[in-house]
């Protein structure tokens, strides 16, 4: 690889300190070109022409090689395709990067270099690193490390940038006192939003419980035969059976003392059916995944109130075991055990 | 810390045998052994008061002795046992589940009352006490009882201490081997307390012997042998020792009432038909049953011929079990099927206590894998019609297998296929699962679900710190953070701190929270013991308001006929102090029944 001339000390800084795996392009700005020809015009023929080319015969983004760049404008002599690239960087055109051991090159929007053009070093070089960081933020103090500048100048800087909406400040669910930073336009991941259970990097807690409540009624209703199912050997008509005999006496109900699933029953739901049933019950608008279900199995297990068969494959509703099953006259039999207990 | 069982204990003694037993069992209690002088002098009661009180005292083992033949003198030491003093808490149950299975003509609750008054009696003193024809009846009685080791004989050693027994044996064994150059002295005690350890466990178990206290009838009694032999195995002709000494079994009596226990949680997680099961379960396995823990090494095992046997001709055993209704029936018919398979083969792999090889295996035998991809219902309608024409027997093993499908809270495990199904119960394993729940149980109505939920989750994953529990649990951590530390207040959980550095900051360290299950439970019944103490303080301060009502109650007239001997207003004076009683003695025979978990099941 023919050796790369000293780029000029104005963009060594950004140019050296951007070692990683490629940031997401930002998203297409509005094509107000008012101030963009002007950073064009300055450059010669050539240069524009590759710029030109670069921008537009590929998916923006695009990240060409020193080969590719050759091929696309035709300039074998490294020398005066360095040039071309060199000037192109000056104005901010296009951006060099590293790609393991081989140096590459983007295209940048007419409208960032602008900006970046208009904004002081240090602006330049915060933007640079909270750009980098992606959906995933950057916190002030990795800033200030990574920069290496006073916290004062990098405070000074996030407000402008602020200011003109570059960036935005958002809040952490792992780290709540930390000040993260991204690009204004784009969303925090769901690492740092915390999930389907945040709102407002708050837990949703009722939105939880109640999503409890309706898995666990679904788990019962699959797992404890119901008034539909009926014994497969009815008990014999004698005195001591009970049978309900309703008003008009044309139908009997019967009581039974038990009924369940024989031991080897396998039609209790298991997680992927559990699944299913929320999305298709359209109870939220909120994408749940799998693990969002087991964590919620999970829960319910916590709270006894279903049990697992099968080492996890399906689960089944605890009979009787949930305090809020209990009548009030048991309960406040209970609570009196207490009152003259000695935790007072 | 057994301060509030010794409390409760000198309270019963106070209202039941008067002030000077309490006091001198309470200065027992605080010194530990005492002569007799030793008690006269601390206690400051005269030496004749307290020969008078030691009587009662000894005779019902509340107070043990020991005669130390090489101390010199012949003066016996007195020492205290709260355990027996505790069981006066159970007696009134005990006379109530004697009186459930024995009718009262049978003579059996008169004896057990007679034998909670007099602590122990020879059977020829009693039988002597009584006119002919009573005496006949309470024989029968008495060798019924004994049968059943609700009652038992007492050897001298019982009333002697535990430790000073096991003393004995070991110096008498250590004598035994000789010193020698070849044996170190170490090796010598080691191998003397084995021996000891060995002959004691023998001697604790000596009652364990089916025709304890019984001897072979002379005549008439037990004529026909060609009876079947009773539940206890031993043949009906045998009548009892006439110089055995009785004394109630409360062993077995903790033993009955965990069966209780177990048939009542079976009744809430299963069915009541199901407990019916267990319940004959449990009783087939109860003549070899002498104590809750520390059994025979053994495993007993029950076979499901038994079981079908003892049980009920009324209990309706196969109408508890449900077909899905023909709405339900196709949705899951097909993925019911892969699992199936899936199953078997799993199943195959598992050890013991899969419910696939159970008995119940007819019905799924039908359910083979080459049929799941046609006619779903079909299949399933043969194996139902299967299992409605199929025997009683394999009724009783769907119950069978439904008390052991479950890994958490095995209430029976198969072990064997003879006849029908061999079956054993791992109480270990079940007695901690119920403290398990119990114990949840306890903490959900004193603390919440939350709580109950944390310490679920604490208990599953060992030592975990705040913010992993925030996130499993799906709470905030500030709500958790509260309840955190009113459970660490109760006993329930404990911290672990990690430092992160060589300094404690607070900052800098892991908090880990864990649980530790018999610290837990100890602190719990300690705790239990101590509102026994307030209820049964309350009980007696309400009957000490009222002294002269409660004086004129003792009278023989008026016990006779308490309407016309009593003016309306004493009337009214009685029926609150019995209510009074009555929920508070309620109240203290469940915590009596929290004390029979976490400490003596």
């Amino acid at each position: 690889m023919p050796s790369v001339k000293a780029p000029k000390a104005g963009s060594s800084a950004r140019a050296a300190s951007q070692p990683y795996t490629m940031p997401l392009s930002p998203p297409a700005s509005s094509a107000s070109s008012s101030g963009s020809m002007h950073l064009l015009e300055n450059l010669s023929q050539p240069a524009q022409t590759m710029y030109n080319k670069m921008m537009n015969s590929v998916p923006e983004g695009h990240i060409y090689t020193q080969t590719e760049l050759t091929e696309l404008v035709g300039i074998s002599d490294p020398l005066r395709l360095m040039g071309l690239i060199q000037e192109n960087m000056n104005m901010g055109l296009v951006k060099m990067l590293q790609q393991g051991d081989d140096l590459c090159y983007q295209a940048i929007k007419k409208e960032d270099a602008e900006k970046i053009q208009a904004m002081t070093k240090d602006e330049a070089m915060v933007y640079s690193y909270i750009e980098s960081s992606g959906t995933e933020g950057i916190w002030t103090k990795t800033i200030k490390a990574k920069t290496n500048l006073h916290q004062s100048v990098v405070q000074r800087c996030l407000k402008s940038l602020e200011s003109k909406r570059y960036i935005k400040n958002i809040k952490s669910v792992k780290y709540p006192t930390r000040k993260i930073y991204m690009l204004a336009s784009l969303q925090p991941s769901i690492d740092v939003t915390g999930g389907p259970w945040f709102t407002d990097s708050e837990l949703d807690t009722e939105f939880i419980s109640s999503l409890l409540s309706i898995v666990f009624r679904y788990v019962m209703s699959e797992s404890i035969p119901t008034e539909d199912d009926k014994a497969l050997v009815p008990p014999p008509r004698s005195k001591k059976t009970n049978r309900k005999f309703t008003k008009n006496e044309k139908k009997e109900e019967i009581v039974y003392d038990q009924l369940s699933y024989p031991a080897n029953y396998s039609a209790y739901p298991s997680q992927t059916q559990i699944h299913e049933f929320v999305q298709t019950s359209g109870i939220t608008t909120v994408e749940l995944a799998q693990s969002d279900i087991k964590a919620l199995l999970d829960v319910l297990i916590y709270d006894g109130k279903i049990e697992t068969i099968d080492h996890g494959m399906t689960y089944r509703a605890i009979l009787g075991a949930t305090a809020d099953d209990r009548t009030s006259a048991e309960a406040s039999e209970y609570d009196s055990i207490w009152s003259y207990g000695p935790f007072l | 810390m057994s301060q509030y069982e010794e409390e409760l204990v000198v309270l019963l003694l106070r209202d039941i045998y008067g002030d000077i037993a309490a006091t001198v069992v309470d200065t027992l209690l605080k010194y530990g052994r005492l002569t007799l002088q030793l008690i006269s002098r601390y206690s400051k009661l005269p030496l004749a008061t307290i020969q008078r009180v030691l009587v009662p005292l000894v005779q019902n083992r509340f107070v043990l002795y020991w005669v130390d033949e090489n101390a010199g003198s012949d003066n016996a030491t007195y020492l205290a046992s709260t355990r027996n003093m505790y069981n006066i808490v159970r007696s009134g149950m005990f006379v109530s589940f004697v009186l459930d299975r024995f009718p009262d003509t049978s003579g059996a609750p008169d004896i057990v009352k007679n034998l909670l008054l007099y602590g122990h009696i020879r059977a020829s003193d009693y039988l002597a006490a009584q006119s002919a024809s009573q005496a006949a009846v309470s024989k029968s009685a008495i060798t019924l009882l004994l049968q059943r080791k609700l009652l038992t004989t007492l050897r001298r050693h019982e009333f002697n201490p535990q430790s000073d027994l096991y003393m004995r044996i070991f110096k008498r064994r250590l004598a035994a081997i000789p010193r020698s150059k070849a044996v170190s002295e170490s090796k010598r005690e080691t191998q003397a307390h084995s021996e000891a350890t060995e002959e004691f466990s023998v001697l604790k178990r000596v009652h364990d012997d089916i025709n304890d206290g019984l001897v072979a009838a002379a005549n008439g009694i037990g004529s026909s042998s060609k009876r079947a032999h009773s539940l206890t195995g031993s043949s009906p002709s045998k009548t009892i020792d006439e110089s055995a000494v009785l004394a109630l079994n409360h062993d077995k009596f903790a033993v009955h009432m965990r069966a209780q226990i177990l048939r009542h949680l079976v009744a809430q997680r299963i069915g009541k038909v199901t407990a019916a099961v267990y319940g004959k379960v449990l009783d087939c396995m109860e003549p070899k049953l002498f104590r809750c823990v520390d059994n025979t090494d053994k495993a007993i095992t029950v076979t499901s011929l038994e079981v079908l046997r003892s049980l009920d001709a009324s209990i309706e055993l196969a109408s508890a079990l449900a077909v899905r209704s023909s709405k339900k029936r196709s949705r899951s018919a097909s993925s019911r099927a892969s699992k199936r398979q899936k199953r078997r083969h799993g199943t195959d792999d598992s050890a013991g206590e899969s419910d696939n090889s159970m008995g119940s295996s007819n019905v799924s035998d039908l359910e083979s894998s080459h049929r799941h991809d046609d006619n779903e219902d079909g299949d399933d309608e043969d194996a139902d019609d299967n299992f409605a024409n199929s025997s009683r027997m394999e009724h009783l093993n769907f119950h069978l297998a439904l008390l052991s499908c479950n890994q958490s809270l095995p209430f029976i495990t198969k072990v064997g296929n003879k006849g029908g199904g061999e079956w054993t119960i791992d109480f270990d394993v079940l007695t901690a699962r119920v403290r398990e729940l119990e114990y949840d149980k306890l903490i959900t109505q004193k603390q919440g679900a939350i709580a109950c939920r944390l310490l679920r989750i604490i208990r599953d994953k060992g030592r975990i710190d705040e913010k992993q529990l925030a996130r499993i649990a799906l709470l905030p951590p500030k709500d958790i953070r509260s309840q955190l530390t009113a459970l660490h207040e109760i006993g329930c959980l404990d911290l672990q701190e990690v430092p992160r550095g060589t300094d404690r900051a607070p900052s800098r360290t892991y908090y880990l929270w864990y649980h530790k299950p018999k610290c837990a439970y100890a602190l719990m019944t300690q705790a239990v013991l101590k509102t026994m103490v307030r209820c049964y303080a309350r009980v007696i301060e309400e009957r000490g308001r009222r002294p002269s009502v409660m004086a004129k109650l003792l009278r023989e007239d008026v016990r006779l006929d308490e309407l016309n001997m009593l003016t309306p207003a004493e009337r009214e004076e009685v029926r609150r102090v019995r209510g009074v009683e009555e929920r508070f003695i309620a109240h203290m025979a469940k915590l009596d029944n929290l004390v029979l978990i976490f400490r003596d099941m």
